[in-house]
């Protein structure tokens, strides 16, 4: 929680000082962002990379696993796509996009706003935060209404880190072994589909 | 879109085969938190800069909110077969 109040907070630092113009002239003619997104993609891989524990459990455990990050993607791609039908301003493929971060709203909103555009972006970053604090407020009314899983689906990628107390605590100790991995899918997945979708 | 998925899989590959060097890794941790927080900063000032961005930030967040409402009920929808079999079975065992 501290983390994403931090995130949060150097994003509307950022954007407050760009309305007013208050940047220096460097970082308005330099494209710093794209060389700084290849390090934090980089960086990513290598924390996914050395998550012993989560390999091991992807190894070792049933396979069958793998149907709750499979389901959460259908159920996230198809989701996002029905509302973009219905809603004005955005086209199924950038709906796709956004729906893609599952929850991973720092690293989705930056790919997007850099391969597509910062509007797309700034939709992907209020989209995704969302989607994690729909989680956090609404788990035991899901958990209750649509078992015990729907707390892990509805987390996404958050399920491993931001959301799992909740999860833990609603579901039980079996379904959160079962968020850590499928949260590590997610977040594994996020980029690639992100710059998928966008380049489809 | 080949230079994201090089990037990531440099780092995954790196990562894996520094998967003991925990003082590494760590450092690798911080390090993404801290380009995690400097990028956001230049999306934001980047988003600040352009009127475009700033004058459509409302229906933007209404069309995101309702995006990730549609995400939430299609996981939660897929998710309850799965459920059933994986661990209604294993209890029946």
């Amino acid at each position: 929680m501290k983390d994403s109040l931090i995130i949060t907070a150097f994003f509307v630092l950022g954007l407050i000082l760009g309305i007013y113009k208050f940047l220096p002239q460097i970082i308005l003619e330099n494209n710093f962002s794209t060389y700084a997104l290849y390090l934090l993609l980089f960086f990513v891989g290598v924390t996914m990379g050395a998550d012993k524990k989560t390999w091991i459990f992807f190894f070792s455990k049933s396979l069958k696993l793998i149907f709750i990050p499979a389901a959460i993607i259908i159920g996230s791609l198809g989701g996002s796509a029905l509302v973009s039908l219905a809603v004005k301003g955005i086209s199924v493929k950038e709906a796709l996009a956004v729906g893609a971060g599952f929850g991973y709203y720092s690293l989705s909103s930056i790919i997007i706003a850099e391969l597509h555009s910062e509007a797309l972006g700034m939709t992907a970053l209020l989209s995704n935060i969302s989607r994690e604090i729909i989680t956090l407020i609404l788990t035991p009314f899901f958990v209750k209404c649509f078992g015990p899983l729907s707390s892990v689906a509805s987390g996404g990628a958050t399920a491993m880190d931001t959301t799992l107390p909740v999860i833990a605590k609603f579901s039980g100790k079996e379904i959160a072994a079962a968020a850590v991995f499928s949260g590590f899918v997610l977040t594994l997945i996020t980029p690639f589909a992100v710059t998928f979708i966008l380049n489809f | 879109m080949l230079k994201v998925f090089i990037f990531l899989f440099a780092g995954i590959i790196t990562g894996f085969l520094l998967r003991e060097k925990k003082r590494v890794v760590a450092f690798f941790e911080k390090a993404l938190m801290f380009s995690v927080f400097l990028l956001l900063f230049f999306f934001g000032a980047e988003a600040g800069l352009n009127e475009k961005v700033t004058s459509t930030f409302f229906s933007s967040g209404i069309n995101g909110i309702l995006i990730s409402v549609g995400a939430v009920l299609g996981s939660i929808l897929f998710s309850i077969p799965v459920y059933f079999f994986i661990f209604k079975k294993k209890e029946a065992e």
